[in-house]
């Protein structure tokens, strides 16, 4: 979508530029901020410190932990049932682990969008899932892997300094509904193997951010020290952030690497997850995981009374996507090819839309967020 | 060692006429002012600018902006200035800081786009830019003829990834560029497609021939730190500064120097600088009168004024959304992105960068 976006920003671009000088504007004095002695804005519509802290904790212990324990419940699921196909190999075994890499696909979808503590060392977070894989290059370098059996991608501890994109839920994708996988319900051998080492490899990472974000005050402690005047925006900053960026990415590679302009320019192919159906599910997993993070915060309580209604509209968009891309049923390329699951494609793309500018121009100003809060993209 | 370009030469370089026709307020506001600044700005009606504006703040002349604005350079003997979009924007706005000519749109060719910087050549008649090739995924530097219209006439390589700001040294032919090393498509909006094969670095590139003169890569147990913003000291070496991609709270160092024959050396800050900064640096600017480093954070609402030879001592100035910094007689001017210019409030949100002009 975003090279035809382009163009038209093009045409206005020439349409805008006139240029002529615009009067020149004296500097005003805006006393709606407080200031300092010389003057600087010290802090806006500031959020209390106590207040923000409870909202962290509460994202900490009601949202991000319990996320992470679900995803390495899962991982570890993941192994049982990977080990029990490797062990005996059988049809019903193959259809247990898949879906067992289902739900932990999708557990990670639900915290996958969380930028802050240890998922941020280690590569943890490209470990994961390594994605947008422009170059296609996780699917090579694991097709390498499965032609040459190599043993050294067996071990837990030499997987881990591999490649990031063949550690993860792409590659064990790939490994368990790639093509030549159903073999596995035939035979067990290296690829069963390979399965394997990366579900414990998952069920590990997950292991890792779990025991880590049981202890929240550890993870968080460099925010919630008493003399880091930062602390308070740092954190909004991170929650807001999470939320707009999870949204963001979520739009433009999930939903945009895949649906372009127009049904000639779609793409399901380059899908996330399109070999085992898992394209919309993820998509909705990310959304509601975003959701939880709002509402399971008590973001809401930060916004102050008389614009406490900003809440109510966030809310009602999220649950606006979680309602649309739950009923997108189609594997992702029949769900391209028929227009009402196509337009309800479209929708998400535009609520999701209105859910950034949502929190843009609405929740991060009224908390007091400078317009320039977002800093990932390193100015 | 270049003096401040005050107000006097500012009049001259831009001649009677620009004086007489401004509007009374605006003259009044440039005869009592002691030099003239550049930025982009977003104006409280929601549109993006860029102004030339005294030290006190007040408006002397702006242009809108197709598109928000990033860093602007100036030529000082030809009042050249350009302003760049920041990433991934394909406009840049050039005009003339007397307001002789025309401001001219000029825009990176199909495939490129803008990081939000770049300088004149030495005699003003060419214009530099960090660029991205994103699909051939590596940092180019745009060559623009601002003596024809500002036609993009050649490229050079910046021999890295996700450049972002580019200086020419005094030398007058070597470009600093600061490669951020972070890869970045516009099809992917903000996401960071490599942050775990990172490579950042900072290279000497002859701007003539886009050799390599010298280039000093990051180690690897600082993978995530992504150099960012340089500026060039008294005695011709090159600082830098840097922003880090890893997990909160890590000690890590952000600013350095580096030469063509000098190896990258780190300045040991306490740890309190790097936490004011949130690891950080949102630009460096050097005092080449007192020698002192002046560094800001807008996500750290701080800055940090510190010196070379006494890094243990630094001053912490707690400005929300500050990021422009440029160097005045009394130290450091100050512009902040949630409306203050040198400690006055203002309607106007200032973007990352002030330039002298």
């Amino acid at each position: 979508m975003l090279p035809c976006r382009f163009r038209i920003a093009a045409l206005s671009v020439a349409a805008v530029l006139i240029l002529a000088c615009s009067p020149a504007v004296h500097a005003q004095q805006d006393d709606s901020s407080p200031h300092d002695a010389e003057g600087n804005v010290i802090s806006s519509k500031a959020v209390d410190p106590a207040q923000m802290r409870a909202v962290m904790l509460a994202a900490a212990t009601q949202v991000i932990a319990p996320g992470y324990a679900r995803f390495h419940a899962a991982g570890e699921k993941l192994v049982g049932a990977t080990e029990s196909l490797c062990a005996a190999p059988h049809e019903a075994r193959l259809a247990s682990a898949r879906s067992a890499f289902t739900e932990t696909a999708l557990a990670w979808g639900h915290v996958e969008n969380i930028r802050f503590g240890p998922v941020m060392s280690d590569n943890r977070l490209e470990r994961v899932l390594f994605w947008p894989d422009r170059k296609g290059i996780g699917l090579k370098q694991v097709q390498g892997l499965l032609a040459k059996k190599d043993e050294t991608a067996l071990d837990p501890e030499t997987l881990a300094s591999k490649s990031v994109a063949v550690q993860g839920l792409g590659a064990l994708e790939f490994a368990l509904f790639g093509a030549g996988s159903d073999k596995l319900a035939r035979e067990s051998g290296y690829r069963c193997s390979f399965a394997l080492a990366v579900s414990r490899n998952l069920a590990a990472i997950g292991g890792e951010l779990a025991r880590a974000w049981k202890k929240p005050e550890v993870v968080l402690s460099v925010w919630l020290s008493d003399d880091d005047p930062n602390a308070t925006t740092e954190m909004l900053n991170e929650l807001v952030g999470a939320l707009v960026h999870g949204l963001e990415a979520t739009r433009d590679i999930r939903l945009r690497g895949f649906m372009g302009d127009t049904p000639e320019k779609d793409r399901p192919r380059v899908a996330l997850f399109r070999r085992s159906g898992n394209t919309v599910p993820m998509i909705a997993a990310d959304i509601e995981g975003l959701r939880d993070l709002f509402v399971g915060s008590g973001m809401e309580t930060l916004l102050p009374d008389d614009v406490g209604s900003i809440g109510d509209s966030i809310r009602f968009e999220f649950g606006e996507l979680i309602d649309v891309a739950g009923n997108i049923r189609k594997p992702i390329a029949e769900a391209v090819a028929d227009p009402d699951e196509r337009q309800r494609l479209a929708l998400l793309d535009i609520v999701m839309d209105s859910l950034i500018e949502r929190f843009d121009t609405q929740y991060a100003p009224a908390t007091g967020l400078t317009s320039g809060f977002s800093f990932s993209d390193g100015d | 060692m270049p003096r401040l370009f005050g107000r006097r030469d500012f009049l001259r370089a831009a001649g009677a006429s620009f004086a007489a026709a401004l509007a009374p307020r605006p003259a009044v506001a440039l005869a009592k002012a002691d030099a003239v600044f550049v930025s982009a700005y977003k104006a409280p009606n929601g549109s993006y600018g860029v102004a030339t504006l005294t030290e006190a703040g007040e408006i002397v002349h702006t242009y809108r902006l197709p598109m928000r604005g990033h860093d602007v350079v100036a030529h000082h003997a030809s009042g050249r200035c350009a302003a760049f979009a920041r990433r991934p924007g394909t406009h840049g706005l050039a005009f003339d800081s007397g307001d002789r000519a025309r401001p001219q749109v000029f825009s990176t060719p199909a495939g490129r786009h803008f990081y939000g910087h770049g300088a004149f050549s030495a005699d003003g008649r060419l214009l530099y830019a960090t660029e991205n090739d994103f699909d051939g995924v590596r940092g180019v530097v745009g060559i623009y003829d601002a003596t024809d219209g500002y036609n993009r006439i050649g490229e050079l390589p910046t021999h890295g990834l996700g450049p972002h700001e580019l200086m020419l040294m005094p030398d007058g032919r070597t470009l600093a560029i600061a490669n951020g090393g972070i890869e970045t498509h516009p099809d992917y909006g903000r996401a960071q497609l490599n942050l775990s094969a990172m490579q950042s670095s900072i290279a000497f590139v002859d701007c003539e021939t886009g050799d390599l003169l010298a280039r000093h890569d990051l180690p690897k147990a600082l993978s995530r730190l992504s150099t960012r913003h340089v500026d060039v000291d008294a005695e011709g070496r090159l600082w830098f500064g840097c922003q880090y991609q890893g997990e909160a709270g890590d000690h890590v160092p952000l600013i350095g120097h580096a030469g063509i024959g000098e190896p990258m050396q780190w300045l040991e800050m306490p740890e309190e600088a790097g936490a004011a900064l949130l690891n950080y640096v949102g630009a460096i600017v050097i005092n080449r009168h007192s020698g002192v480093i002046g560094v800001t954070s807008p996500k750290g609402n701080a800055a940090i004024e510190i010196r070379p030879d006494a890094p243990g001592d630094i001053t912490v100035r707690r400005i929300e959304g500050v990021s422009g910094i440029a160097i005045d007689k009394a130290g450091f001017v100050y512009s902040s992105m949630a409306g203050s210019f040198n400690g006055r409030p203002t309607p106007q949100l200032w973007d990352n960068h002030i330039r002298l002009i």
